[in-house]
Protein backbone atom coordinates (compact mmCIF):
# COMPACT_ATOMS: atom_id res chain seq x y z
CA UNK A 1 0.00 0.00 0.00
CA UNK A 2 2.54 2.37 -1.28
CA UNK A 3 2.70 5.28 -3.76
CA UNK A 4 -0.78 4.96 -4.92
CA UNK A 5 -3.03 7.79 -4.82
CA UNK A 6 -5.54 6.81 -1.33
CA UNK A 7 -2.31 7.55 0.39
CA UNK A 8 -1.49 10.51 -1.26
CA UNK A 9 -4.34 11.63 -0.45
CA UNK A 10 -3.90 10.69 3.13
CA UNK A 11 -0.64 13.00 3.09
CA UNK A 12 -2.62 16.01 2.25
CA UNK A 13 -4.75 15.37 5.25
CA UNK A 14 -2.45 14.84 7.32
CA UNK A 15 -0.63 18.15 6.45
CA UNK A 16 -3.89 20.26 6.04
CA UNK A 17 -4.05 20.55 9.69
CA UNK A 18 -1.93 22.95 11.61
CA UNK A 19 -1.14 21.49 14.98
CA UNK A 20 0.03 18.34 12.92
CA UNK A 21 2.58 20.82 10.66
CA UNK A 22 3.39 21.82 14.18
CA UNK A 23 4.26 17.77 15.46
CA UNK A 24 6.48 17.78 11.99
CA UNK A 25 8.13 21.10 12.80
CA UNK A 26 9.49 19.90 15.83
CA UNK A 27 10.21 16.47 14.53
CA UNK A 28 12.37 17.93 12.21
CA UNK A 29 14.81 18.63 14.79
CA UNK A 30 15.48 14.84 15.52
CA UNK A 31 13.50 11.90 16.30
CA UNK A 32 11.09 12.81 20.18
CA UNK A 33 9.53 11.03 22.53
CA UNK A 34 5.58 10.91 22.54
CA UNK A 35 5.45 12.64 25.88
CA UNK A 36 7.66 15.37 25.14
CA UNK A 37 5.51 16.05 22.02
CA UNK A 38 2.58 16.09 23.58
CA UNK A 39 3.82 18.80 26.78
CA UNK A 40 4.29 21.00 23.80
CA UNK A 41 0.28 21.44 23.28
CA UNK A 42 -2.32 22.77 25.39
CA UNK A 43 -4.82 19.87 23.98
CA UNK A 44 -4.97 16.38 25.92
CA UNK A 45 -2.40 13.40 25.28
CA UNK A 46 -5.06 11.68 23.46
CA UNK A 47 -5.76 14.23 20.62
CA UNK A 48 -2.29 14.68 20.13
CA UNK A 49 -1.77 10.79 19.60
CA UNK A 50 -4.74 11.13 17.45
CA UNK A 51 -2.92 13.36 15.50
CA UNK A 52 0.13 11.41 16.04
CA UNK A 53 -1.81 8.53 14.62
CA UNK A 54 -2.55 10.18 11.37
CA UNK A 55 0.86 10.91 10.80
CA UNK A 56 1.67 8.04 11.04
CA UNK A 57 -1.10 6.35 8.38
CA UNK A 58 0.32 8.72 6.41
CA UNK A 59 3.46 7.64 6.68
CA UNK A 60 4.80 11.24 7.63
CA UNK A 61 6.33 10.02 10.57
CA UNK A 62 7.94 6.52 11.66
CA UNK A 63 7.19 5.37 15.44
CA UNK A 64 9.98 3.68 16.66
CA UNK A 65 10.48 2.09 20.72
CA UNK A 66 13.92 2.42 23.17
CA UNK A 67 12.79 0.51 26.17
CA UNK A 68 9.85 1.78 27.40
CA UNK A 69 9.76 5.12 25.19
CA UNK A 70 7.76 5.42 21.97
CA UNK A 71 9.60 7.85 19.74
CA UNK A 72 8.44 9.44 16.62
CA UNK A 73 10.62 10.45 13.85
CA UNK A 74 10.08 12.49 10.68
CA UNK A 75 10.11 10.72 7.15
CA UNK A 76 9.53 13.23 4.50
CA UNK A 77 9.64 10.52 1.86
CA UNK A 78 5.33 10.47 0.54
CA UNK A 79 6.07 14.18 -0.09
CA UNK A 80 7.98 13.31 -3.03
CA UNK A 81 5.30 10.70 -3.87
CA UNK A 82 2.96 13.27 -3.78
CA UNK A 83 5.19 15.37 -5.71
CA UNK A 84 5.31 13.31 -8.57
CA UNK A 85 1.56 12.55 -8.48
CA UNK A 86 1.07 16.28 -9.32
CA UNK A 87 3.40 16.06 -11.68
CA UNK A 88 1.04 13.32 -13.45
CA UNK A 89 -1.46 15.94 -13.65
CA UNK A 90 0.89 17.97 -15.75
CA UNK A 91 0.93 16.50 -18.95
CA UNK A 92 -2.65 15.14 -18.52
CA UNK A 93 -4.19 18.55 -19.09
CA UNK A 94 -1.42 19.84 -21.98
CA UNK A 95 -2.40 16.55 -24.17
CA UNK A 96 -5.89 17.58 -23.33
CA UNK A 97 -5.83 20.80 -24.22
CA UNK A 98 -3.46 20.37 -27.53
CA UNK A 99 -6.62 17.49 -28.73
CA UNK A 100 -9.28 20.61 -27.88
CA UNK A 101 -7.04 23.03 -29.92
CA UNK A 102 -6.85 20.94 -33.09
CA UNK A 103 -10.49 19.60 -32.74
CA UNK A 104 -11.53 23.45 -32.89
CA UNK A 105 -8.82 24.70 -35.31
CA UNK A 106 -9.62 21.72 -37.90
CA UNK A 107 -13.14 21.39 -38.14
CA UNK A 108 -15.64 23.07 -39.90
CA UNK A 109 -17.39 25.80 -38.74
CA UNK A 110 -20.52 24.62 -39.20
CA UNK A 111 -19.95 20.89 -37.93
CA UNK A 112 -19.18 21.95 -34.34
CA UNK A 113 -21.85 24.46 -33.79
CA UNK A 114 -24.46 22.81 -31.47
CA UNK A 115 -25.76 25.62 -30.11
CA UNK B 1 6.51 21.73 -5.37
CA UNK B 2 3.04 23.11 -5.75
CA UNK B 3 -0.45 22.18 -5.27
CA UNK B 4 -1.90 23.55 -8.40
CA UNK B 5 -1.82 22.83 -12.10
CA UNK B 6 -1.87 25.96 -14.09
CA UNK B 7 -2.10 25.53 -18.20
CA UNK B 8 -2.51 27.45 -21.16
CA UNK B 9 -3.01 27.52 -24.68
CA UNK B 10 -4.12 29.64 -27.55
CA UNK B 11 -6.72 28.85 -29.63
CA UNK B 12 -8.06 30.03 -33.41
CA UNK B 13 -11.69 29.90 -32.34
CA UNK B 14 -14.20 32.40 -30.81
CA UNK B 15 -14.68 31.83 -26.22
CA UNK B 16 -17.96 30.71 -27.67
CA UNK B 17 -17.16 28.12 -29.44
CA UNK B 18 -14.66 27.00 -27.06
CA UNK B 19 -16.87 27.55 -24.11
CA UNK B 20 -19.23 24.53 -26.20
CA UNK B 21 -16.59 22.39 -26.81
CA UNK B 22 -15.92 22.59 -23.55
CA UNK B 23 -19.78 21.70 -22.50
CA UNK B 24 -21.11 19.83 -25.26
CA UNK B 25 -21.32 15.99 -24.73
CA UNK B 26 -21.15 15.31 -28.16
CA UNK B 27 -18.20 17.70 -29.07
CA UNK B 28 -16.38 16.15 -25.73
CA UNK B 29 -16.90 12.69 -26.44
CA UNK B 30 -15.05 13.92 -29.98
CA UNK B 31 -11.66 14.93 -28.40
CA UNK B 32 -11.68 14.44 -24.57
CA UNK B 33 -8.84 11.35 -24.55
CA UNK B 34 -6.03 10.06 -26.06
CA UNK B 35 -6.25 7.22 -28.26
CA UNK B 36 -2.71 6.05 -26.76
CA UNK B 37 -3.31 6.03 -22.89
CA UNK B 38 -7.40 6.26 -23.00
CA UNK B 39 -10.94 6.75 -24.77
CA UNK B 40 -14.22 8.25 -23.40
CA UNK B 41 -17.04 6.05 -24.12
CA UNK B 42 -20.28 8.53 -22.78
CA UNK B 43 -20.43 12.13 -21.80
CA UNK B 44 -23.54 13.63 -19.93
CA UNK B 45 -24.05 17.11 -18.36
CA UNK B 46 -26.66 19.17 -17.03
CA UNK B 47 -25.19 22.44 -17.80
CA UNK B 48 -25.96 24.61 -14.93
CA UNK B 49 -25.06 25.53 -11.66
CA UNK B 50 -25.53 22.25 -9.21
CA UNK B 51 -25.88 20.20 -12.08
CA UNK B 52 -23.48 17.24 -12.82
CA UNK B 53 -21.53 15.87 -15.44
CA UNK B 54 -19.80 12.62 -16.04
CA UNK B 55 -17.23 11.15 -17.86
CA UNK B 56 -16.67 7.17 -18.63
CA UNK B 57 -14.31 5.50 -20.59
CA UNK B 58 -11.64 2.79 -21.07
CA UNK B 59 -8.16 2.46 -20.73
CA UNK B 60 -5.64 1.51 -23.48
CA UNK B 61 -5.85 -1.93 -21.40
CA UNK B 62 -9.36 -2.23 -20.93
CA UNK B 63 -9.90 -0.85 -17.86
CA UNK B 64 -13.00 0.87 -17.24
CA UNK B 65 -13.19 4.32 -15.48
CA UNK B 66 -15.17 7.01 -15.14
CA UNK B 67 -15.04 10.91 -13.86
CA UNK B 68 -17.52 12.67 -12.37
CA UNK B 69 -18.24 16.10 -11.01
CA UNK B 70 -20.67 19.39 -10.48
CA UNK B 71 -20.80 22.63 -12.13
CA UNK B 72 -19.82 25.05 -9.60
CA UNK B 73 -19.59 28.44 -12.17
CA UNK B 74 -21.28 28.43 -15.74
CA UNK B 75 -20.83 31.65 -17.49
CA UNK B 76 -20.19 31.22 -20.96
CA UNK B 77 -18.14 32.53 -22.82
CA UNK B 78 -15.52 33.33 -19.86
CA UNK B 79 -15.78 31.18 -17.08
CA UNK B 80 -16.44 27.18 -16.15
CA UNK B 81 -15.90 25.72 -12.93
CA UNK B 82 -16.17 22.32 -12.19
CA UNK B 83 -15.98 19.58 -9.27
CA UNK B 84 -13.01 16.77 -10.29
CA UNK B 85 -14.06 13.43 -8.67
CA UNK B 86 -12.02 10.94 -10.76
CA UNK B 87 -13.14 6.88 -9.75
CA UNK B 88 -9.52 6.31 -9.31
CA UNK B 89 -8.45 8.96 -6.63
CA UNK B 90 -10.19 8.68 -2.99
CA UNK B 91 -10.75 12.19 -0.99
CA UNK B 92 -12.83 15.29 -1.34
CA UNK B 93 -13.13 16.30 -5.43
CA UNK B 94 -10.72 18.71 -6.62
CA UNK B 95 -11.50 22.15 -8.71
CA UNK B 96 -10.88 22.32 -12.34
CA UNK B 97 -11.64 26.01 -13.54
CA UNK B 98 -11.99 27.55 -17.00
CA UNK B 99 -11.15 30.65 -18.20
CA UNK B 100 -11.97 32.65 -21.77
CA UNK B 101 -9.69 35.46 -22.60
CA UNK B 102 -10.84 36.98 -26.40
CA UNK B 103 -8.05 37.88 -28.15
CA UNK B 104 -7.00 38.75 -31.34
CA UNK B 105 -6.69 35.59 -33.15
CA UNK B 106 -9.01 33.83 -31.39
CA UNK B 107 -9.23 32.86 -27.51
CA UNK B 108 -6.72 31.98 -24.74
CA UNK B 109 -7.73 29.24 -21.91
CA UNK B 110 -6.37 29.04 -18.58
CA UNK B 111 -6.80 25.75 -17.28
CA UNK B 112 -6.12 26.06 -13.29
CA UNK B 113 -6.88 22.52 -11.40
CA UNK B 114 -6.59 23.05 -7.69
CA UNK B 115 -7.92 21.75 -4.36
CA UNK B 116 -5.57 19.02 -3.52
CA UNK B 117 -5.11 20.08 -0.21
CA UNK B 118 -7.82 21.86 1.74
CA UNK B 119 -6.59 24.36 4.27
CA UNK B 120 -8.92 27.79 5.93
CA UNK B 121 -8.35 30.98 4.62
CA UNK B 122 -6.20 31.94 7.12
CA UNK B 123 -3.44 29.38 6.40
CA UNK B 124 -3.90 29.85 2.72
CA UNK B 125 -2.58 33.26 3.28
CA UNK B 126 0.47 32.20 5.56
CA UNK B 127 1.40 30.05 2.82
CA UNK B 128 0.62 27.04 5.09
CA UNK B 129 0.95 23.89 4.19
CA UNK B 130 3.45 25.00 1.00
CA UNK B 131 6.30 26.57 3.38
CA UNK B 132 5.97 23.46 5.72
CA UNK B 133 5.94 21.12 2.21
CA UNK B 134 8.88 23.31 1.12
CA UNK B 135 11.10 22.57 4.52
CA UNK B 136 10.16 18.91 4.05
CA UNK B 137 11.24 18.00 0.71
CA UNK B 138 14.85 20.40 1.54
CA UNK B 139 14.70 18.06 4.56
CA UNK B 140 14.41 14.34 2.39
CA UNK B 141 17.18 16.05 0.06
CA UNK B 142 19.69 16.81 2.21
CA UNK B 143 19.48 13.03 3.85
CA UNK B 144 19.95 11.64 0.91
CA UNK B 145 22.74 14.02 -0.14
CA UNK B 146 24.30 12.77 3.24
Amino acid sequence: MVSNFTDNRDVFKALADPTRRAILSMLRLGRQPVGSIARKFTMSRPAVSKHLRLLRQAELVVEMREGRNRLYELNAKPLMEVDEWLSSYRPMWQSRLRNLKQFLETQDEGVTDHE
Amino acid sequence: MNDTVIEEIDIQAPPERVFSALTDPQQLLAWWGDDSLYRCTQWTADLRVGGKWRAEGESAQGESFAVEGEYVRVESPSLLIYTWNPSWESGPPTTVQFEFRRTDSGTRLTLTHSGFVSETATERQEGGWKRVLGWLCSHVEQRQAA
